[in-house]
């Protein structure tokens, strides 16, 4: 087992040219054997690994009675930050003891009978963009599960004793909490999966006019029918969207109308999730270490803490005290000086350096080839955050470092041509001394911009014509 | 302002060399501009207007530096363009995977131009050594023994030479004149290669990918809500009618194989022939290489991103010019239905160089078929 990770690795690397059947196979391979063979995490890091290609071929899935369950909900789960029940969201931590309960308060034989149907049940084909068994099997647990435990969150909500027992049994009063969403996902799943197919796929990104009424009519039917809690087609809506404030004005506009929850409007139920949402991504950052995150992926974690805190600040959601949002900045400041700006000269400059002459032709290639690339990846990583570098107070620092760079790699270039000039380059011939002066224009290029960059290619390319043949 | 109903039609390009040829320029506003050649034979090129209105801006080839802030990558490659003065597909191609070759497009710009190059290498051996081998069997009845050793030496070459000795007097012509014939003609259809190769040819591939991606784009507009589906399916309708056009443009250009010793006999005739035939496929496929890789790139990311790569897609799509297949009865349908409102979704435009898009647009040019 100790070689799996490098065979993920591997089959990351080949993941696009894995036949389809192949992807089918390995997939349902994985999913059977999470229990039997596998941990549990090393199941979720192998499909983890596979997800970029189970997106594409959407294999038919290993279907268990828990994951029909937990379709209606499905969306609403997260890795929790901490033993906090978070607002509109279910931790995925919640799971397992919430379905041993559901399944030992159900009738034996119903589930029995659930079980076999599901073993008779054909697969869809490879492909297929929903599992048909899932609504189909889904509707008769959905329905029961949902009565069945309705019961036992009201007695709860009146019986002291009572709760206390059912938290203790499910692990705490956050698993209990999650258990009550996800009954209240329960008692709304046929609506639910009417909306699911008007919001897909997931993720939503810019929502569609149709889209936006599709949710307005989810939210009046379920109101109307008095079935469930409104309020959870919202959650269920941001739960399935990239940016989620989006449907803010959308919720606004649907005024004071009864979301179930303790009073609040629409808009009050949306913002309550966005900021739970917010301050989950924010404690996440602040644990960032910048060690093993690359380069680019604190860019872009710096991008969207900045999006995001502009967002909330926008709509007066980060007014007072936010400590999480305090912590995830400075944390993201520090993250990217010590581990982006601090050794952007240890990572660029070598780029520029001509290959090593004293190895062999390809290993000197190979490292030129790599060390390009690092500090390409740098150099963009840099830019990106500059884009946005006041936003974690990191501006004056970043400016600092892109113009220390710009001169250093301005310096290297006038000494290359100063050196051509000087005749101290024609052993290595012009293909060669071309090559040096590309490397120095393209580096110049990124960081200092193009003008730079471009007298130093006019300079360098005279200079070097003049070289002997 | 209101235009009479078909404003702009009479000055759709009617023929390849006036649609001209995609430029894989990294400067996001040049994306995939095309170069083509004046009544002077000077070049000049063809930049989609930037407001978003139809039609194009028409600029002398030699004005592009100074009228649009090109990257580096994107000044050497109007420089090489430039000396080598031509707009044909091969030429432009060459040029640009020479230019990103310099690595002032990025390292791996820079690897996988090297690559590219090779592999050309490697295709024109291998059609080479079968188009001889095709051609001998058809000629000699496949007396001679040939390896692809053969052609890469001299030995190897004499040897074939003194096997095409019978041959060539019955052609009145030398072995080395017929030789040189063979060799000619294997470089001009090297990158499609010739049917029974153990290999597709890269114009083969290219096809190939035109005929995956109008699948995909299908597949995909039917699970889109977003008038971006609208879009896919036409870029899917124009990809196939492409391929299919393409088709036929490759089994012209692999028919004189048939009948070799005619065509080598009537050599002069013949390769004018087999270059026009060639050049037409490569002006068919020519452009669909970016949109293939914009596709890829695309798909493994979000929705949205999607839209807005079915957007671009839409709008350099390089629809075949009405005289080039006036004889294809579906044309006038594929026409009329790309004729339709386009909103994209997203702006752009000249200002300063973005290095972000510019990256987006490098991103691309790392990849090829």
């Amino acid at each position: 087992m100790t070689d799996l990770a490098s065979e993920l690795r591997d089959i990351e690397r080949k993941l696009f040219e894995i036949p389809d059947e192949k992807v089918a196979q390995l997939t349902l391979l994985i999913e059977r054997s999470r229990a039997v063979v596998l941990s549990a995490a090393m199941a979720d890091a192998a499909l983890g690994t596979l997800r970029p290609r189970l997106v594409r071929t959407r294999p038919p899935r290993h279907l268990t009675l828990q994951r029909i369950f937990c379709h209606p909900f499905e969306d609403l789960l997260v890795i929790p930050e901490d033993q906090e029940k978070q607002f509109g969201r279910i931790s995925r931590a919640s799971l397992a003891p919430c379905w041993d309960y559901v399944v030992h308060s159900l009738d034996a034989a119903s589930v029995k009978q659930l079980e076999a149907t599901l073993r008779s049940e054909a697969a869809p084909s490879i492909g297929a963009v929903a599992d048909p068994r899932i609504p189909k099997l889904g509707a008769t647990l959905w329905s029961i599960a949902a009565r069945r435990l309705r019961e036992d969150i009201s007695r709860a909500d009146s019986d002291a004793a009572f709760r206390a027992d059912l938290a203790e049994k499910l692990g705490g009063e956050a698993a209990l909490a999650d258990l009550a969403d996800m009954t209240g996902m329960l008692e709304i799943a046929a609506p639910l999966e009417k909306l699911r197919e008007e919001l897909s796929p997931k993720p939503v990104g810019k929502m569609l006019d149709e889209q936006v009424e599709a949710v307005k009519e989810a939210f009046a039917a379920v109101s109307a029918s008095g079935a469930g809690l409104p309020g959870y087609v919202i959650a269920f809506t941001i739960a399935r969207m990239t940016d989620g404030f989006q449907l803010l004005p959308v919720c606004d506009g649907m005024a004071d109308a009864p979301t179930g929850f303790d009073g609040l409007t629409p808009g009050q139920y949306a913002r309550r999730m966005l900021a739970g949402d917010s301050k989950r991504f924010f404690k996440s950052l602040g644990r960032v270490d910048a060690a093993k995150v690359p380069d680019i992926n604190v860019a872009g974690m710096v991008e969207d803490f900045v999006r995001l805190v502009g967002r909330m600040e926008a709509d007066g959601m980060a007014d007072g005290p936010q400590p999480e949002m305090d912590v995830a900045r400075s944390r993201l400041h520090e993250v990217v000086k010590t581990g982006m700006l601090d050794s952007a000269g240890d990572t660029v400059l070598p780029a520029l350096q001509a290959p090593d002459g004293a190895v062999d032709a390809k290993a000197a290639k190979d490292a030129a080839f790599e060390a390009k690339l690092q500090a390409e990846t740098r150099v963009f990583a840099i830019q990106k955050v500059a884009r946005v570098a006041q936003g974690i107070g990191a501006d004056k620092a970043v400016g600092l470092t892109l113009k220390t760079l710009g001169q250093q790699i301005e310096q290297g270039g006038g000494g290359l041509v100063a050196d051509i000039k000087a005749g101290k380059m024609n052993a290595l011939g012009k293909d060669a001394v071309k090559q040096q002066l590309y490397g120095a224009v393209r580096m110049l290029e990124l960081v200092g911009g193009s003008q730079a960059a471009g007298k130093l290619m006019k300079d360098g390319l005279a200079a070097i014509e003049k070289m002997p043949d | 302002m209101n235009f009479p109903r078909g404003a702009g039609q009479q000055f759709q390009p009617t023929k390849f060399e006036e649609r001209g040829t995609a430029v894989a320029f990294t400067t996001p506003a040049l994306s995939q501009a095309r170069i083509r050649q004046d009544s002077r034979e000077q070049l000049e090129l063809t930049v989609s207007a930037f407001s978003g209105v139809k039609g194009n801006y028409v600029i002398r080839w030699k004005d592009v530096p100074d009228i649009f802030s090109l990257t580096m990558h994107d000044r050497a490659l109007q420089d090489a363009i430039h000396s080598g003065n031509s707009c044909l597909p091969p030429d432009v191609r060459r040029a640009t995977l020479e230019t990103a070759k310099t690595g002032l497009a990025g390292p791996e710009a820079q690897r996988m131009a090297e690559e590219a190059l090779s592999d050309d290498e490697d295709e024109k051996l291998l059609t080479s050594f079968f188009l001889f081998k095709a051609a001998i069997e058809k000629m000699s009845g496949g007396r001679m023994d040939l390896r692809v050793s053969d052609l890469t030496t001299e030995a190897g070459r004499d040897k074939i030479k003194s096997g095409l000795g019978d041959i060539a007097q019955r052609l009145h012509t030398s072995s080395n004149e017929l030789y040189r014939r063979l060799e000619n003609w294997g470089g001009l259809i090297a990158q499609l290669g010739i049917p029974g190769m153990p290999r597709d040819c890269r114009l083969r591939r290219l096809i190939s990918g035109i005929s995956n991606l109008a699948s995909m784009l299908e597949l995909w507009a039917d699970t889109d809500k977003s008038e971006a589906s609208d879009l896919a399916r036409v870029v899917a309708r124009v990809a196939r009618f492409t391929e299919e056009f393409a088709r036929d443009q490759a089994v012209l250009v692999g028919r004189p194989v048939e009948h070799a010793e005619r065509v080598l006999a009537n050599w002069d005739k013949a390769e004018a022939n087999i270059r026009k035939d060639i050049e037409r496929l490569w002006w068919t496929v020519d452009g669909w290489e970016f949109i293939i890789l914009l596709w890829h790139d695309a798909e493994r990311q979000d929705r949205d991103t999607q839209r807005s790569a079915v957007t671009e897609i839409y709008r350099i799509l390089p629809m075949i010019p009405e005289k080039e297949a006036a004889n294809r009865p579906n044309l006038q349908a594929m026409q009329e239905s790309t004729k339709m409102q386009v909103r994209a979704l997203e702006g752009w435009n000249s200002g300063a160089l973005d290095i972000e898009m510019v990256h987006r647009v490098e991103t691309i040019k790392r990849r090829h078929l």
